[in-house]
């Protein structure tokens, strides 16, 4: 008996790995371990492939059918074992390789904040410095804050709308724009929006929206602009031009748009509350638009 | 207003060459920001009916594109034909942007026609484009599209794939019996013809990059094998026949190998197969499932579609270093990648909360948006330059073709006359 | 038949190793190990006896009932799915075993799997998935004992779904593997 256990034990361990790897490695046709006995007293474990069938079936006597049974009940035990431990091990690198994803965005998002902040932080400096030499240049004080609330990021809403506000108030006074003007202008901004040459479609909105601060394409032009920031990505521009458009342009044609995207902004931005706030408001708002129905089925990473 | 053409229902009614026509167009979502431009109809200045009305089909052509929104006949205060009697006012007072302008002559025998085309542009007051081209009298259709090609072009910038072709297969069921076709058609799905024909599945056509020749699936011997034909000969040969699945056929950007899914190793697994050697040489290694591959331009990388992570997930992987990295995260089913032809872009097929979508990203990763709204899209095609995708969905229960930009504004359908249509691809271009 | 028993107490200890984990001490593998011994001793010693006792006659009823039930189980020829699943449900374990029994028993009798899916997802897709579920079977089938050479796979994908329409209904009763001999 000992010497039986013996045995065993040396051959449990080498059974353990083989139908482990057998089990492991799908494509290798079933092996099974058995027993053939050249004469029924004298029994030594062989190791053999593919023929347990044949033993089985050449034992003629009665009670083949549930010993067949509960061998491979044990066999498919352990088989069904090694397929919950594949999906286990599948599931799980899922998760390993989602958690990475996020280790690396949450890196990209510190280091983008930093830049974003050491950016502004020159710009201010540069417009402390700056301040003496535009009083010389009356033209370009209407057109810097304009600029500055787009490109500079500012982190409160309310602060860009007082400014495209007050870089709107001195066109009004101005003379009527030529709309046809106006209409070809938009049209040369937006082709480079079509051609995909962001960085010239970005001066040429911005310029645009610098000419026609209150024009029929100015919420256009900054939908687009925040459409060109997303692809670049400069999340954080593209975050203040939806939000123009969203709050300073109530019914215009973008609206439902804008919003959705703004939403689409916030998620990029790792914002899922905001994100979620404005997909809904979207939905709610115009129920019937495209917009509406990609804010359904967008899916906020969280 | 003009411009709103948001959900805007259109069922276009030219039937020129019917006889031909499997797939016809329908337009649902044109984009906020289409240029408005008139198509003139062409003045005929033969004695003879033309077998096409050119101006109705670069018309079609430029509204399906979404990049256009075009003025009805019936809205435009005179008809010119040439530039010179072009009043720019008018167009402009009309909104229009750009008008089109031609007409058509033929030779004595009335073999030939001469096909003169002016594009103006209204702000600027001057020609863009035009030229005098001619073809036979078969050809007048590709005449339509290779001029709605120039002008797609001359203003957006952007090369023109109106005279690209799509092959797609059909299933029609009579009764117990199924017939799949693997049919070749025009961009805008006229002129249709078949090139293969079987009771059993045809699956995955794939465009050779010089355009003679599409690889495919078929189970015609009752078995999955993969298939290359010459689109000119027609003449057809086998080029795999493994045990298990053989699916999922792609050509390399120089056409020398294929990308194909093989289980013959134990389970799907993706492989290079070099045509003229037969050689095969592995690409992946696990026991989750990875097929649908596709090849980026360079030739350097391959994006796939694997659920080694517990879910049908896309990845990339250099076939240097072979270490695939996944891109997508969102969703519990984000698979058949295909690299748009910069390479810059993956259009795939996700699932969101219960509906399978087309959607595109950056190569990288990143810029993650859903492009399509109805239920069961799948089978995305981009096509050759780049600005269109067709793909393969589900209308009143019926299996359709849709197109839809690449940026998601605009869309249009390509619904059959009968039978299922499935598995679109877009051809390169042609010339 | 000392050796079928013997069998049973390797693959009780096995699973145990398995299942615990590979320390096992050799008194825990002598306990597992006596009652088989016993039971082995006890079998062989029936099968010498030449006159049918009660108990070998009430054995034969069982055993033919045992195989009208097994062929009852072979009429399942259809196993379902749950979505993107490929693991074999524990309801058609049992008439898999059945079949894996008969092909045991006829070595020449050779079978085909087709693995299908249901439409939606990407068609490249489900035809692996198809070939996954039918793979899931077929190996079921060899660890059951049955040879490699007594299985075909074939996948459809989503080609030949066996009820038509686009709800749930029709959806599981297309996530299928067919069995066919």
């Amino acid at each position: 008996m000992l010497k039986y256990s013996k045995h065993r034990k040396g051959l449990l361990t080498k059974s353990f790995f083989v139908s482990l790897c057998f089990a492991l490695s799908a494509s290798v046709s079933a092996k099974t371990l058995i027993f053939q006995s050249k004469d029924n007293s004298a029994s030594e474990p062989v190791y053999e492939q593919e023929s347990g069938s044949q033993v089985q079936a050449s034992t003629p006597s009665a009670p083949v059918a549930p010993a067949v049974g509960q061998t491979s009940n044990i066999n498919s035990e352990l088989f069904f074992i090694v397929e919950e431990l594949k999906q286990e091990v599948m599931s799980l690198r899922g998760v390993v390789e989602e958690q990475a994803f996020e280790i690396r965005q949450l890196k990209r998002q510190s280091l983008d904040r930093y830049k974003d902040l050491d950016s502004r932080l020159q710009e201010m400096a540069k417009a402390r410095a700056e301040s003496v030499s535009v009083v010389q240049k009356p033209e370009l004080v209407t057109a810097s804050p304009n600029i500055s609330s787009v490109q500079g990021a500012a982190v409160v809403p309310v602060v860009v709308q007082a400014d495209v506000k007050s870089a709107a108030a001195p066109a009004e006074s101005a003379p009527s724009v030529d709309q046809d003007q106006q209409k070809l202008d938009y049209q040369n901004a937006y082709a480079y929006v079509t051609k995909k040459d962001f960085p010239a479609a970005v001066d040429a909105l911005h310029a645009f929206v610098e000419k026609y601060p209150d024009g029929d394409l100015t919420g256009n032009a900054f939908y687009w602009l925040g459409e060109v920031y997303l692809v670049l990505p400069q999340l954080e521009q593209a975050k203040q031009a939806f939000s123009i458009v969203v709050k300073t342009f109530p019914g215009h044609r973008k609206l439902s748009d804008a919003t959705y995207k703004l939403g689409v902004t916030y998620d990029r931005l790792q914002q899922p509350a905001e994100a979620e706030r404005y997909l809904k408001m979207v939905q709610e708002k115009f129920p019937n638009s495209t917009a509406a129905k990609l804010a359904k089925s967008y899916t906020i990473s969280r | 207003m003009l411009l709103f053409l948001f959900r805007v229902f259109l069922v276009s009614a030219f039937c020129v060459q019917a006889v031909y026509a499997e797939l016809r167009i329908e337009i649902t979502k044109g984009s906020d920001d289409a240029v408005p431009i008139a198509v003139v109809p062409f003045t005929n200045r033969t004695n003879l009916a033309l077998p096409a009305d050119i101006a109705r089909i670069i018309d079609a052509n430029l509204l399906r594109s979404g990049d256009f929104v075009t003025l009805p006949t019936n809205k435009m205060l005179s008809l010119p034909d040439k530039s010179g009697d072009v009043y720019f006012r008018d167009w402009k007072m009309l909104g229009q942007s750009f008008v089109l302008v031609g007409q058509v002559s033929s030779d004595a025998a009335g073999r030939r026609f001469h096909v003169q085309y002016e594009l103006m542009d209204v702000y600027n007051q001057k020609r863009v484009v035009g030229e005098l081209i001619s073809s036979s009298t078969t050809g007048m259709r590709q005449l339509a599209h290779r001029i709605s090609d120039k002008i797609y072009e001359a203003i957006t910038g952007v090369r023109g794939a109106f005279s690209t072709k799509i092959a797609y297969v059909t299933l029609d069921l009579k009764g117990d019996d199924a017939e799949y076709r693997l049919q070749l058609a025009d961009a805008d799905g006229q002129r249709s013809k078949t090139l293969f024909k079987s009771a059993k599945p045809v699956l995955s056509p794939s465009w050779s990059n010089d355009a003679t020749r599409i690889a495919y699936v078929s189970f015609e011997s009752g078995r999955p094998a993969i298939y290359i034909q010459n689109i000119k000969t027609g003449k057809r040969k086998q080029i795999t026949n493994f045990r298990g699945l053989n699916s999922s056929p792609m050509w390399s950007p120089d056409d020398k190998k294929l990308l194909m899914t093989l289980s013959k190793d134990g389970n799907a697994e993706i492989y290079s197969y070099h045509i003229a050697s037969a050689s095969l040489d592995r690409l992946t290694n696990h026991y989750g499932i990875d097929t649908e591959g596709s090849w980026s331009r360079d030739g350097r990388r391959i994006v796939f579609t694997s659920d080694r992570s517990g879910t049908p997930q896309i990845y990339e992987m250099d076939l240097v270093e072979r270490r695939p990295e996944r891109l997508t995260f969102k969703g519990r089913y984000n698979a058949r990648p295909r690299f748009s032809y910069d390479g810059e872009k993956v259009y795939f097929v996700h699932k969101s909360t219960r509906d399978y979508h087309i959607a595109s990203m950056n190569a990288d990763g990143t810029d993650q948006y859903i492009l399509t709204d109805t239920p069961l899209d799948e089978s995305p095609s981009v096509s050759p330059n780049g600005r269109m995708i067709i793909y393969a969905t589900k209308r009143n229960g019926k299996g359709v073709l849709g197109v839809v930009s690449v940026d998601g504004d605009s869309k249009y359908f390509l619904p059959s006359s009968h039978g299922e249509v499935r598995e679109p691809s877009w051809s390169p271009f042609l010339n | 038949m000392k050796l079928e028993a013997f069998k049973h107490g390797l693959a009780l200890v096995l699973a145990t190793t398995v299942l615990v984990g590979c320390e096992t001490t050799s008194t825990s593998d002598q306990e597992s190990a006596e009652p088989t011994a016993e039971q082995g001793a006890q079998t062989s010693g029936a099968a010498g006896d030449e006159q049918l006792t009660e108990q070998q006659l009430a054995e034969q009823k069982a055993q033919a009932q045992a195989e009208k039930e097994q062929s009852a189980m072979r009429e399942v020829r259809t196993f379902y799915f749950d979505l993107d699943q490929s693991s074999v449900k524990a309801e058609f374990r049992a008439p898999l075993a059945a079949h894996a029994s008969y092909l045991v028993q006829n070595p020449s009798a050779k079978i085909v799997l087709e693995g299908h899916c249901d439409e939606r997802g990407t068609k490249e897709y489900n035809i692996a998935l198809g070939e996954r579920r039918a793979n899931s079977v077929a190996q079921f089938l060899k660890v059951n004992g049955v040879s490699a050479s007594q299985i075909e796979v074939v996948s459809y994908g989503e080609e030949s779904p066996a009820v038509a329409g686009s709800n749930e209904t029709a959806w599981s009763k297309n996530r299928r593997v067919v069995l066919q001999y």
